[in-house]
C-alpha cells in the first residue's frame, strides 16, 4: 500500500486497512417463537428416559448483506448455539438452540455486517476507510465496528453422552425387552478452554460467535428374540427391536454465574426418538401379528460428523446496547 | 388341527393322527435342518432315535437353510424313476440296515414304478391318486415354487425294502394349514365366534391379497377368518403403524353380513397399559370413559367401528371368580362352561392370547394372558365374552 490508512495491533496483525472489511453492528435480531422438547425420550417410559431437553428460539433480522451473529447467552450456564441460518429475500432467519426445556431467559442475538450494510449514522465526526475504488467502506467508526475481546479454537468431546462410551447395538435380549441402559444426557459433557478475558465482572456481557457445525447421532439398539415351538409347524420366531436415538448439535457457553476464565464446547440435544418393533410368526385376532412403532425418524445412521476445532470469537455486547 | 395320514399297501392307513399328536413322537432340534427341525424319538425300530438328513439337491431349494450341508445318497439303492430324493431317515448317515429313503412323488405312474423297483405294494387307492393328480397342494408337505411336494418313503428293515409309504397332510381348509384356532364364548359357554389362522406355503412368492410371513421357501401367506354365529363372516387384515395402525394390535377386521353382504370395518386399539408392558411405550389410553369395575384391573384394548359407538373392551381374565364378579356387576351370565372354567382356573395357557411379560420379571417369567371382552352397545354392556386360542396342545408361544 503506497498510501492510505492501516492500523496494526500489538501482534503485528492488520485490523483496519483498505482491503479488510470490518464488521459493524447491524442490530439485534427479533426473537419470535420457540420450540421446547426432549426433556426425555418421546413415548418411552423406563430406565434412562431422561434427556436434558432443548429449546429452539427463532430469530429474524432484515439485511441486504450477510450477517455474522453473536449469541449473548443469559448467564445461567446453559449451552447455546446457532444451528441454522437462512435467508429469504432480505429476511435472515436464525435458529438458536439452548439446552434445557425452559423457555425463560432466552439469549439475544447481535448481528454484524460490513460497513456499507450497517445502519447509517447521523454522527458528523469519525473515521471512514474506503477501498481503492473510493466508494466501498471497509471501516466506519460511526457505525459501531465490532471490537473483539478474545478468541481461540474449541472442539466438543467425541462422545456426547453421559453414559460410558458410545451406545451400542446388542442382541440376545429377551423378546420385547425395551429397557434403555445408556445415559444419553449430555449436560456436563464438554471440553473446557481457559480464556482469561472472561471475568466474573464481564461474563454476563460477553457474546460469542462460534458455528455449531458438529452433529452426532447416537443410538442404543437392543434386539430381542424368543423361539418357541408349535406342533407340526416350523419353529416360531419372535423378534423385537427397541431403539433409542438422540441427535446432538455442538453448543457452547462462556463463563457462568459460578465461574469465569473459560469457554466450554459441548453438546445439546436436538432431537430424539424411540422405536419399538415386535413380531412373531403366528397371527391371530387382537393378540396376533406384530409391527413397529416409531416416535421419530432417525435423521441418519449413528455417526458423528464435522467434529473439528472451531474458531470462537468473544466480544463485549454492552458496547452495542 | 390338521393331521398326517400315511398310506401303505393299496390304501391301508398306516398312520392317521392329528399333527399335535404326531409330534409327540418327535423332539425339536436346533441342529436339524430347518425344512424339518425335528428328530424322531427313540422307538423299538430306532433305539438310537432317527434323524432326518436332507439331500444336497433338496436343500438347494431352501437356500436360507444352512444349519447342515446336504448329503448325497450314493451308498443307497435308488430307483432311477425318482427325480428328487428328499432325505435319509436314519440314526446316522452311514446306517445300512434300518432307514427310510424319502422322495418327492411326481405322479402316480412314478409311484407305481418305485413300488415295482423295490418290489413293494403300491400304497394308495384311486381316491388318493386323484388328489395327487389334481390337487397335490391339498396334501403337500412343502412347496418349491409352484410345485407341491408330496413325500413318499421306502422303509428298509435289516437291509431290505420293507414298506412303501405315502405321506399326506390333509387340512381342514383345503390348501391351508391351521396355525391357530380362536373362539369366543358367552352365556355360560355358548360359542359366539369361531375361526382360524390359516397359513399356506407360497413357494417363496407373495400371494396377492394376503399378508405373507417368513422368507425364502418358508414364506407363508396368512388368512384369518372367523364366523360370528351364522350371521357375520370376518376377515382379519394386518395393518401397519405407518398407515395409521395400532402399534401393538396390528389388525383390522372386515365384517361381512351373511344376510345382506353389507361390510363394515372393525378397528383395534391397544391400551396404554398394554403398550407399556409390551414395549415401554407411553402412548394410548386406558379407556376410563367406560367406567369399568375394579375387577377389571388390566385393560388390553378395544375394538370399535368408525361409523358407530359400538365397542368391545378387552381385559385380562385372571380366574373364573373375577369373571363372575364382572358378569354379576353387569347382570350378565358368565361366558364360560365347566370346561372353560377349568381351563381358566387351572390351565390358562390353553386359552391364552399370548405369553407376555406382564410382571416385568423378564425372560422365563412371561405369563399367559387370557382375554375377556365387554361389548358396549349404545353405552350399555350387552355381552361378556371369553376368548380361547388353540395352537395345539402343549405349544408355547
Amino acid at each position: 500500500m503506497s498510501y492510505g490508512f492501516e492500523a496494526i495491533n500489538d501482534n503485528g496483525k492488520v485490523i483496519i486497512n483498505d482491503k479488510i472489511e470490518n464488521l459493524h453492528f447491524l442490530g439485534k435480531a427479533t426473537r419470535g417463537g420457540n420450540n421446547s422438547d426432549y426433556g426425555n425420550f418421546p413415548n418411552y417410559s423406563g430406565a434412562f428416559d431422561a434427556l436434558d431437553g432443548r429449546t429452539i428460539h427463532y430469530f429474524t433480522i432484515t439485511c441486504t448483506g450477510t450477517p455474522i451473529v453473536f449469541i449473548k447467552p443469559y448467564p445461567n450456564g446453559r449451552f447455546t448455539g446457532v444451528i441454522k441460518q437462512s435467508v429469504s429475500g432480505t429476511t435472515w432467519s436464525f435458529d438458536v438452540v439452548v439446552s434445557g426445556t425452559s423457555t425463560a431467559d432466552p439469549p439475544e442475538l447481535y448481528c454484524f455486517v460490513n460497513a456499507d450494510e450497517a445502519p447509517t449514522s447521523s454522527e458528523n465526526y469519525g473515521m471512514q476507510v474506503f477501498k481503492a475504488n473510493g466508494t466501498t467502506r471497509t471501516f466506519d467508526s460511526r457505525r459501531q465496528p465490532l471490537a473483539i475481546t478474545s478468541g481461540g479454537t474449541v472442539i466438543a468431546p467425541s462422545d456426547p453422552t453421559l453414559g460410558t462410551g458410545l451406545p451400542t447395538s446388542t442382541s440376545g435380549h429377551p423378546w420385547n425387552y425395551a429397557t434403555n441402559d445408556h445415559d444419553f444426557r449430555c449436560q456436563g459433557v464438554h471440553n473446557r478452554y481457559s480464556d482469561s478475558s472472561v471475568t466474573t465482572t464481564n461474563s454476563s456481557d460477553l457474546m460469542f460467535s462460534c458455528p455449531s457445525l458438529a452433529q452426532a447421532v447416537c443410538r442404543r439398539r437392543m434386539d430381542g428374540f424368543k423361539q418357541s415351538q408349535d406342533y407340526g409347524q416350523p419353529t416360531q420366531n419372535h423378534y423385537s427391536t427397541a431403539q433409542w436415538y438422540v441427535m446432538y448439535r455442538a453448543a457452547f457457553r462462556v463463563g457462568t454465574r459460578s465461574g469465569a476464565g473459560f469457554f466450554d464446547a459441548g453438546w445439546v440435544v436436538y432431537a430424539a426418538g424411540y422405536s419399538f418393533s415386535s413380531s412373531f410368526e403366528d397371527g391371530g385376532w387382537f393378540g396376533g401379528g406384530g409391527g413397529s412403532y416409531s416416535s421419530g425418524t432417525m435423521p441418519y445412521s449413528p455417526k458423528i460428523i464435522n467434529l473439528q476445532s472451531n474458531a470462537y470469537i468473544l466480544a463485549d455486547s454492552s458496547r452495542y446496547d | 388341527m390338521d393331521k398326517e395320514t400315511v398310506y401303505v399297501n393299496g390304501g391301508e392307513i398306516y398312520k392317521d393322527e392329528a399333527v399335535k399328536t404326531v409330534v409327540n413322537n418327535y423332539t425339536y432340534s436346533k441342529t436339524a435342518d430347518e425344512v424339518f427341525s425335528f428328530t424322531k424319538n427313540v422307538s423299538e425300530a430306532y433305539p438310537e432315535g432317527k434323524q432326518y438328513i436332507f439331500t444336497e439337491e433338496f436343500k438347494s431349494y431352501f437356500p436360507n437353510d444352512n444349519r447342515r450341508v446336504g448329503i448325497e445318497l450314493t451308498n443307497y439303492d435308488l430307483c432311477p424313476d425318482v427325480d428328487l430324493w428328499i432325505a435319509l431317515g436314519a440314526p446316522n448317515e452311514s446306517e445300512s440296515q434300518n432307514y427310510d429313503l424319502f422322495f418327492a412323488v411326481d405322479n402316480t405312474a412314478q409311484l407305481k414304478s418305485v413300488a415295482a423297483y423295490y418290489n413293494l405294494p403300491y400304497p394308495i387307492t384311486s381316491e388318493v391318486e386323484n388328489i395327487i393328480t389334481n390337487s397335490p397342494e391339498n396334501i403337500h408337505m412343502w412347496k418349491i415354487g409352484n410345485r407341491s411336494i408330496v413325500p413318499a418313503g421306502v422303509q428298509y428293515r435289516n437291509g431290505q425294502p420293507s414298506i412303501l409309504k405315502l405321506y399326506t397332510y390333509p387340512t381342514e381348509v383345503a390348501g391351508w394349514s391351521t396355525w391357530m384356532k380362536g373362539c369366543s364364548y358367552h352365556n355360560k359357554g355358548e360359542l359366539y365366534e369361531s375361526g382360524s389362522v390359516l397359513q399356506q406355503l407360497t413357494g417363496g412368492a407373495e400371494k396377492e391379497g394376503y399378508f405373507t410371513r417368513g422368507s425364502g421357501n418358508y414364506k407363508r401367506a396368512e388368512s384369518i377368518e372367523s364366523t360370528v354365529l351364522d350371521f357375520t363372516k370376518t376377515k382379519y387384515y394386518f395393518t401397519k403403524v405407518a398407515d395409521g395402525g395400532d402399534p401393538v394390535i396390528m389388525w383390522e377386521a372386515e365384517e361381512t353380513s351373511l344376510d345382506s353382504n353389507a361390510k363394515r370395518i372393525k378397528k383395534y386399539e391397544s391400551s396404554k397399559m398394554m403398550r407399556q408392558v409390551i414395549g415401554n411405550l407411553t402412548s394410548g389410553h386406558n379407556f376410563e370413559e367406560y367406567n369399568l369395575p375394579d375387577d377389571v384391573s388390566f385393560v388390553l384394548g378395544r375394538s370399535y367401528y368408525e361409523d358407530s359407538d359400538d365397542t368391545e373392551v378387552f381385559f385380562v381374565a385372571t380366574d373364573s371368580a373375577q369373571v363372575k364378579r364382572i358378569a354379576d356387576h353387569y347382570g350378565l351370565q358368565v361366558p364360560y362352561n365347566d370346561r372353560l372354567k377349568d381351563k381358566l382356573d387351572n390351565d390358562p395357557a390353553s386359552l391364552r392370547v399370548r405369553h407376555y411379560d406382564m410382571l416385568g420379571l423378564g425372560e422365563g417369567n412371561f405369563v399367559p394372558v387370557v382375554a375377556c371382552g365387554l361389548v358396549f352397545v349404545d353405552g350399555t354392556v350387552t355381552q361378556l365374552k371369553l376368548y380361547e386360542f388353540d395352537r395345539g396342545e402343549g405349544s408355547v408361544g
